[in-house]
């Protein structure tokens, strides 16, 4: 009989932390930031609320200069080993206090990864304790750092905008097809809502390939040190290295994930969606204490 | 480099009757070898580093799987783990030590081998440690006759306040006998 144990478990920050960003480059091209709040994460016990944001900054430039085009909000239980991501469309109109409404992803460029933090706080109802923010270029070279991904599609699409095709079910991709599958919407019937469960499927391909690579001798150290001079962060060396290796040891199995629901509307000639704050708020109580989406998005 | 902890890993044997013959094998070290580092680690540091986690990982097999039989206490070894970690490892404790084994009259180790990746900060100071470990043992005595198990996987180690400590695991149990 063979039994497995595993005491730490967590999530997609691997991609930042195992990937390995050219520490050369001087714009920032991954950000991981701290939100203030008044609870202390040890990577240990307890859940910790990841907002991982893909920015559309140009490559080249600082990734907050641009919006947020990806926005999933994930949480990971240490304890339980459970994990949660959920979608947030791009396009939903929301109130920003003393700024008024905008489409959701306007507030990395006005207030930076802490509005992010706190539009989606106002939201799901679930505060963010870190930021992680990355761009085109970041995102491409950390696929291809730990080896292409095996990415499974719901349906066969072709996008020649990404020049991308993409078949029904497994499909291997590396730094540039995992990038232009991230952005991908036109061809999809459902637009930013399928592109969003898209960025979920990319993150259990992640994290089927961390841990495909755990038992490599020094893979987790050799990505932490590339992290350490790479990634902008607060964290001090020791809460990177405990924060990847918990990445690495992630059950997928108990990884459930769901997209929020919005519906469509004009706003100044722009098209937006507008948020089920009701249900948004329900999904957040439902995982805000275990991580483990029980009811999904559906109303 | 691999260094031999000179640590007696080899059980006692409290009462063992006349049928079972008692673990007078010679004792088993630790061998510990530092695989590779992330980061400046000079050689006198990967010395330093296999003697703590060294030290670290003997503690934690001599009470979690070695001493007198029968036994109790195994939860003692679990002192060099974080708090957290030892919360989560005594509810794992029949798979992180012998303790399902603790009527045996003795239990002995046959291989205990860790490599041991590290990581330092950019100043070359270290900061964190992954042993890849391969542990076999085999009880005598008890309810179970004598059974061989063994032990793989991941111990995740941080340096904090100059000492090491288990932060974590990732470690597969095998009590078939058929650990290799």
């Amino acid at each position: 009989m063979r039994r497995v144990v595993r005491s730490v478990v967590v999530l997609l920050l691997g991609l930042a932390l195992l990937g390995l960003p050219d520490p050369a480059r001087q714009p920032i091209r991954l950000s991981l930031v701290r939100v203030e709040t008044a609870k202390a994460v040890d990577f240990e016990q307890g859940i910790v609320w990841v907002l991982v944001l893909g920015s559309d900054a140009p490559d080249g430039t600082d990734v907050m200069d641009g919006r947020a085009d990806a926005i999933q909000l994930v949480g990971i239980d240490f304890d339980q080993g459970a994990a949660v991501a959920v979608g947030v469309p791009r396009d939903l109109w929301v109130e920003t206090p003393g700024e008024g409404f905008d489409r959701i992803n306007a507030g990395l460029r006005s207030g930076g990864p802490e509005q992010m933090a706190r539009s989606v706080r106002r939201l799901v109802g679930v505060a963010p304790d870190f930021v992680l923010t990355t761009g085109f270029d970041g995102f491409e070279d950390m696929v291809d750092s730990i080896g292409p991904l095996t990415v499974r599609s719901t349906r066969a699409f072709e996008d020649p905008e990404e020049d991308l095709t993409v078949r029904r079910g497994l499909n291997s991709m590396d730094g540039q097809d995992a990038l232009g599958f991230a952005r991908a919407r036109v061809a999809l019937p459902r637009g930013d809502f399928d592109r969003s469960a898209n960025h979920q499927q990319l993150l259990r391909a992640a994290l089927r390939r961390l841990r495909a690579r755990e038992d490599v001798e020094g893979f987790v150290e050799r990505g932490v040190f590339a992290a350490i001079s790479g990634l902008d962060t607060e964290l001090s060396p020791a809460d990177l290295y405990r924060l990847a290796q918990a990445l690495t040891t992630i059950d997928l199995t108990r990884l459930t994930a769901c997209v929020l629901p919005g519906t469509p509307g004009v706003e100044s000639g722009a098209q937006v969606l507008y948020p089920d704050v009701t249900l948004s708020r329900r999904v957040g109580n439902d995982i805000r204490g275990d991580a483990e989406l029980d009811r999904g998005c559906s109303p | 480099m691999a260094v031999g902890l000179g640590v007696m890993l080899v059980a006692g044997c409290a009462d063992s009757s006349p049928s079972e013959p008692p673990a007078t094998a010679a004792p088993v070290a630790l061998e510990v070898e530092v695989a590779s580092c992330a980061g400046r680690v000079g050689q006198e540091e990967r010395i330093a580093l296999e003697g703590d986690v060294g030290d670290v990982l003997s503690a934690y097999v001599v009470d979690g799987f070695l001493g007198d039989y029968p036994r109790q206490g195994f939860v003692r070894a679990f002192d060099s783990f974080t708090g957290a970690a030892a919360a989560s490892a005594a509810r794992d404790i029949d798979l992180l030590t012998a303790s399902r084994f603790a009527r045996s009259s003795s239990v002995r180790a046959t291989r205990l081998q860790a490599r041991i990746s590290c990581l330092a900060d950019d100043r070359g100071d270290l900061v964190g440690a992954t042993a890849q470990v391969a542990f076999d043992f085999q009880a005598r005595g008890g309810d179970t006759g004598t059974q061989p198990f063994g032990l793989r996987g991941r111990y995740m180690l941080v340096r904090e306040g100059g000492e090491w400590a288990v932060f974590g695991y990732d470690v597969a149990r095998d009590d078939s006998g058929g650990s290799g």
